[in-house]
């Protein structure tokens, strides 16, 4: 057991640390550097002559070689310094410690419905005595899953907001302003959980426990709840890091959309005015959510699945399809 | 390293559900070689299986207007996407303007029109960078395994650990704004998940027994992967790329929404919507009418995508 | 007909059974008759696709998805249950009518303990309550005969061997002491030697609660052994029925014949030729007749190779002290490698046919591949005709290949499903550069008429053939450069009895005709009884004995051969061959 958490903590750092390296060979070795393009975004005062262009880049570190600047990016990096944003001059670290509680708080709303939603719909859309029941409620995740999520947001500010004038269409402020980016947040998220799930249960529904259970003399409740759910969820639970990233990425266009703070809004800002060290902040940031709910259904992984300790090497799913 | 369940499970999640691998190839005695190879006939039966599933007939149809949109504009409409008539500001859907007219009383449709031109585009030349760079990475790593392999898909389980819009933000905080660099960034977001499913399909087709039976037979490496594996592992890839059509044309009009497409006033999908945003109060069409297409695009590509998947299936 | 259904606890009347798929619907059980009585085993035999397992399924109404019951009823204890709502059914079901399924690999909960998964059937019917059905699912599965019973109640089903799986599924089915047990192929995913330890522990079980069982198997031998009475299916029907001996000693329908003759176990090498003639066409007579005769020189306990080995002939094949590790996921502490093959040597002669006989995870297969050289051995040489070969790369490897062909087990699998029939047949020539595309042509013909396929099918693909017609053109494709030595690894296992007989015959033909050397890789003694010159049995990666079959038969030295024989089903009934088979039907 202690071996397992060895390995994966340790393969958590390592995917940190790539993520982290990559991104850096992306931003930093492309033509483009941050002070060329800091100079060239400020479009109306880009009277900067080339002395002062120098000047800017001997002050940000960039006049040294790439290995310097990446070492030292690297260091400064794991005491939790990913340097200076170029447009505010702010500490990195610190703009998104200031608006990370408003996007946590949106995201983990976000998830508990999509939760919700997409497990619902999956249990029902399997199991409804009725077919066309089934059939409807499964064609709604593909459906929700091709629409644009700004449009979403706006349609829904358009009807509730405008049209019904039951919540607030834009703000951070309190619950009632929370609803909306919410459920515009939760529906990509709950169309995936519906969409693996669903696959998930009736592909048990083949498996030949199932018929060991119903010989039993077990009621289809019972099946269905001890047998194919507890057996369905695990692939679904193991998408959990992709859907927190996905929650994280999908604040960028909803919180432009409900014009609320918080790290989406940062994002989208940096991006257009190409604030590279913000950007690298924000996946960095990305990659330790993704790595950290990893690392947390990892370690959980063994207490509902016993097979991933008893055949170390052996992962259930490639296990399954042999 | 053994990879963790959740890196493997997302992996297996970002490809389509080809649901192989685990027999390969399965009898299917009641499949008959065509009675008639005539081309008529073909025609005739291609045209009863549409008629059978009138969905993905629609599908094809709208897929294949909105082509013509992109590539040429000016057979759906003779109007100036840039030019308005300022007495005809704000008008709702008409018969005249059949998704109505902006603030400067340019008319929706035909910016609409104009606007496919710039995000198909898009949509095509992400799609393609993805397909072309994933599936030729899957193919070197699933063909020649060991350290390439390890090497290739490490990198695959990065990119996977990224989400997509975010990646694609960093690529373009780095390239710079407009429609080509937007397209560029939305298809290295996908280039991941095509070496995944390329590899896999190489993997799974040069162990397949047939293979080793060629090889038996006194094939040469270039013999197997040319005559055997490349004709087998194709299809669940061309699938992938028919989903990833869909979902590019979402990230094309997120990212063009967000403003790093083309800058004012050439129209594109994404943007057309974010401009409308002003006047959600009171001019409901200008982010209606857009959206609507950009949804009908992805579902009719989504139908089409699901058709072709089914079929691939059934031919195995 | 069995007509009065006093005292039978299960009578099943005219049951029909259809399944439907996109809008049609196809009858699998044409209203068949069954009566099982307290305390009786009947046997269900037929091959796949005769409706046995389907009708198993009726009984208790665990039809697979679309699948429907038609007509006819199911009478249990005087209920008829197809008239019952499934709740109703539900009561019966594990209660007292109670299934052992086909695969225990995959009919356990993989996340469940085993006890719980016992407990569970005890808790449904309100036989246990939460605090005593953890002792009670102990107590099932120490009679089930699983040792250590309260250490593998805590175990999960991955931590479980196959054999103590079944046992667990034993110990469920028995767990609430049904009146009726449906067995479903029960055995058919272990191997033999466990096969039999669970069949005698199931039948030790029967005795002591006097459960009644329909068993349901493919397996006439087995059947034989267990069964006081058989039914015989055929597609969807029952072709005949009587207490086990009389079906054996007398079949009357020609189907039960062909069964009994092509039951490797159960025939005679002489009733499989017979049989052979009867079903084949005039034009392969011929090379059957030549079959024919070599079984019957081959029943000479010193083989006609032994004999030219001895005269100074050199032999085809030499394979001398074999290894082969296989490198394993690094796991904390254990082993980095796993040796599959261990210190194996043998000698193939000309035109001889050496068996290689062992269980799954024997190395028999991977022995296979060292031989042809799709694997590099370990350690140890390979020489093919006084040549070692084991160091051969690229040009000279392809070179050798021309020379040693294969047969593979699953003919769905070997045949790339894309080439059809003349393709795969020719791409051996043409990967070599023989010929042109007309004298390549005419080759695919002769070879196609030798392993006795109509011409017509050049142009088929694989799916639109038979198992039996697929295997026959790998052996023509394995044919088309004249090879001198032919692996056939495990050809037969695929196919259905029947149509095994057919392929086991034309190997045979083809041999005398063609003077192949054939390496037969089986896990199937009775089989290579049939076709081997020699035998050489391997259990984990060692070879343990090679002898003649004759010798092999009589007197087995190794203690493993003798174990593989005595599992052997149909033994004990005594219509294995051996032991004066002769009261199986002669035609001749």
């Amino acid at each position: 057991m202690t071996r397992y958490l060895v390995r994966r903590f340790l393969q958590a750092l390592f995917v940190l640390w790539s993520a982290y390296t990559v991104c850096f060979a992306v931003l930093y070795l492309l033509p483009s550097d941050p002070v060329s393009l800091m100079v060239s975004a400020g479009s109306e005062q880009s009277m900067v002559d080339d002395a002062q262009v120098e000047a800017l880049r001997a002050q940000y570190g960039l006049d040294r070689p790439v290995t310097v600047q990446y070492v030292d990016h690297l260091w400064h990096a794991l005491r939790g310094d990913f340097g200076v944003s170029v447009q505010s001059g702010r500490d990195v670290t610190r703009v998104f410690l200031d608006v990370l509680p408003a996007t946590l708080e949106l995201a983990a709303a976000a998830f508990a419905l999509a939760l919700l939603l997409g497990l619902g719909l999956a249990y029902w859309g399997t199991y409804a005595r009725r077919s066309w029941i089934r059939q409807t409620l499964l064609s709604i995740p593909p459906f929700w899953a091709s629409l644009p999520t700004f449009w979403v947001g706006l349609m829904l500010v358009q009807l509730v907001s405008f049209r019904w004038g039951l919540l607030p269409a834009t703000g951070n402020e309190g619950t009632r302003s929370l609803l909306l980016p919410a459920v515009t947040l939760a529906l990509p998220t709950a169309a995936g959980i519906a969409q693996v799930f669903a696959r998930s249960l009736r592909a048990t529904e083949t498996e030949h426990y199932i018929t060991t259970a119903a010989a039993k003399g077990a009621s289809p409740r019972r099946v269905h709840l001890r047998h194919s759910a507890r057996n369905a969820a695990l692939p679904a639970l193991t998408l959990a890091g992709v859907w927190a990233g996905n929650l994280l990425a999908g604040s960028v266009v909803v919180e432009t959309v409900f014009s609320r703070t918080g790290v989406g809004r940062t994002t989208a800002t940096a991006v257009g005015t190409q604030d590279i060290p913000v950007v690298l902040g924000l996946v960095i940031l990305s990659s330790l959510l993704f790595t950290v709910v990893n690392l947390a259904v990892d370690l959980t992984y063994p207490l509902l699945d016993p097979r991933i300790l008893g055949s170390a090497a052996t992962h259930p799913l490639k296990a399954r399809a042999r | 390293m053994t990879e963790s369940p959740a890196v493997t499970a997302a992996v297996t999640a970002a490809g389509p559900v080809t649901g192989t691998g685990r027999t390969g190839p399965q009898p299917a005695p009641d499949r008959r070689a065509a009675a008639g190879t005539g081309s008529g006939r073909r025609l005739l039966r291609a045209a009863g299986y549409l008629l059978r599933r009138p969905g993905l007939a629609l599908s094809i149809l709208l897929l294949l207007t909105v082509l013509v949109a992109a590539f040429f504009p000016t057979l759906l409409t003779s109007d100036n996407p840039l030019r308005g008539e300022v007495a005809e500001r704000l008008r709702g859907p008409s018969a005249d303007h059949w998704f109505g007219t902006d603030q400067l009383g340019r008319d929706l449709f035909t910016r609409m029109v104009h606007g496919a031109a710039l995000s198909l585009q898009a949509t095509v030349l992400a799609v393609a960078v993805g397909l072309a760079s994933g599936a030729a990475l899957g193919l070197v790593s699933g063909f020649f395994g060991g350290r390439t392999d390890a090497v290739i898909m490490r990198l695959v389980d990065l990119a996977l650990a990224i989400p997509a819009l975010l990646l694609a933000l960093a690529l373009i905080t780095a390239l710079g704004f407009g429609t080509v660099n937007v397209a560029l960034a939305v298809g290295a977001t996908s280039v991941a998940a095509f070496a995944r499913v390329t590899r896999a399909e190489v993997l799974r087709v040069r162990t397949a027994v047939f293979v080793e039976a060629a090889v038996s037979c006194g094939a040469r490496r270039d013999q197997v992967l040319l005559r055997h594996v490349l004709p087998h592992a194709w299809g669940p890839v061309l699938v992938l790329a028919a989903l990833e059509f869909g979902t590019a044309v979402l990230a094309v009009s997120a990212l063009s929404f967000l403003g790093f497409g083309a800058a004012p006033p050439t129209p594109e999908w994404g943007s057309l919507v974010s401009d409308g945003r002003t006047y959600l109060a009171t001019a409901w069409w200008l982010t209606t009418m857009p959206g609507l297409t950009v949804v009908a695009t992805v579902l009719a590509a989504n139908r089409v995508a699901r058709a072709f998947e089914g079929e691939q299936e059934k031919g195995r | 007909m069995t007509d009065s259904p006093d005292g039978a606890l299960l009578a099943v009347r005219g049951l029909r059974v259809s399944y439907r798929s996109g809008g049609t619907a196809t009858d699998v059980v044409h209203g068949i008759d069954l009566d099982v009585r307290p305390g009786q085993v009947v046997a269900l035999v037929g091959e796949s696709g005769s409706g046995k397992s389907t009708t198993a399924h009726a009984v208790i109404g665990l039809l697979p998805a679309g699948g429907r019951i038609e007509g006819g009823a199911v009478r249990f204890a005087g209920v008829d249950l197809t008239a019952l709502p499934e709740a109703g059914l539900r009561g019966y079901r594990g209660r007292d009518i109670a299934l052992v399924p086909q695969d225990p690999t995959v009919s356990l909960n993989p996340v469940q303990r085993i006890g719980a998964q016992v407990a569970e059937v005890l808790l449904i019917h309100g036989l246990a309550s939460r605090r005593t059905a953890p002792a009670a699912a102990v107590a099932a599965l120490a009679q089930a005969g699983l040792p250590d019973p309260a250490l593998r109640a805590r175990q999960y089903p991955h931590e479980l061997s196959g054999g103590m799986r079944q046992r667990a599924l034993i110990a469920i089915a028995f767990a609430a002491e049904p009146r009726l047990l449906i067995a479903d192929e029960p055995t058919s995913a272990l191997d033999v030697t466990i096969q039999r330890r669970i069949l005698d522990q199931m039948e030790k079980m029967i005795g002591e609660h006097g459960t009644a069982v329909l068993l349901i198997t493919h397996d006439l031998a087995v059947a034989a052994d267990r069964a006081d009475e058989i039914v015989v299916m055929s597609g969807g029907a029952v072709v005949e029925r009587g207490p086990s001996r009389q079906i054996l000693r007398d079949p009357s329908h020609p189907y039960t014949r062909r069964l009994i003759a092509d039951a490797p176990s159960l025939a005679d090498v002489a009733d499989v030729a017979a049989q052979a003639v009867i079903a084949r066409s005039p034009t392969v007579a011929r090379s059957v007749a030549a079959t024919w005769s070599v079984a019957a020189e081959s029943v000479e306990p010193t083989g006609a190779s032994a004999a030219a080995a001895e005269a100074g002939t050199p032999p085809l094949l030499v394979a001398d002290g074999l290894v082969k590790d296989f490198p394993l996921p690094r796991t904390s502490g254990g082993p980095r490698s796993v040796r599959a093959v261990d210190d194996v040597s043998f000698t193939v002669g000309r035109g001889e046919t050496f068996a290689l006989v062992g269980e799954s995870g024997s190395g028999k297969s991977t022995t296979a591949r060292l031989a042809l050289r799709l694997l590099d051995p370990t350690a140890g040489r390979i020489h093919l005709d006084g040549v070692d070969v084991t160091d051969l790369r690229g040009a000279a490897l392809r070179r050798l290949r021309r020379r040693m062909q294969v047969v593979y087990q699953n003919p769905y699998a070997s045949l790339d499903p894309r080439f059809s029939v003349a393709e795969t047949i020719e791409e051996p020539l043409r990967l070599f550069g023989v010929g042109s595309r007309a004298t390549r042509r005419a080759r695919a013909r002769e070879l196609l008429s030798q392993v006795a396929l109509a011409e017509q099918l050049l142009e088929r693909r694989p799916a639109e053939l038979s198992g039996g017609q697929r295997q026959r053109v790998a052996i023509a494709r394995a044919l088309s450069l004249h090879p001198d030595l032919v692996v056939c690894d495990e050809p037969l296992s695929a196919l259905d009895v029947t149509v095994q007989a057919q392929i086991l015959d034309l190997l045979a033909g083809l041999q005398t005709e063609l003077g192949l050397s054939y390496l037969f890789i089986t896990h199937d003694l009775a089989v290579v009884r049939a076709i081997a010159d020699r035998i050489g049995v391997m259990r984990g990666g060692k070879l343990v004995e090679v002898a003649t079959p004759r010798e092999l038969f009589d007197n087995p030295r190794h203690e493993y051969t003798r174990e593989l024989l005595a599992a052997i089903p149909g033994r004990r009934t005594g219509f294995s061959r051996g032991q004066g088979g002769c009261q199986a039907p002669r035609r001749r």
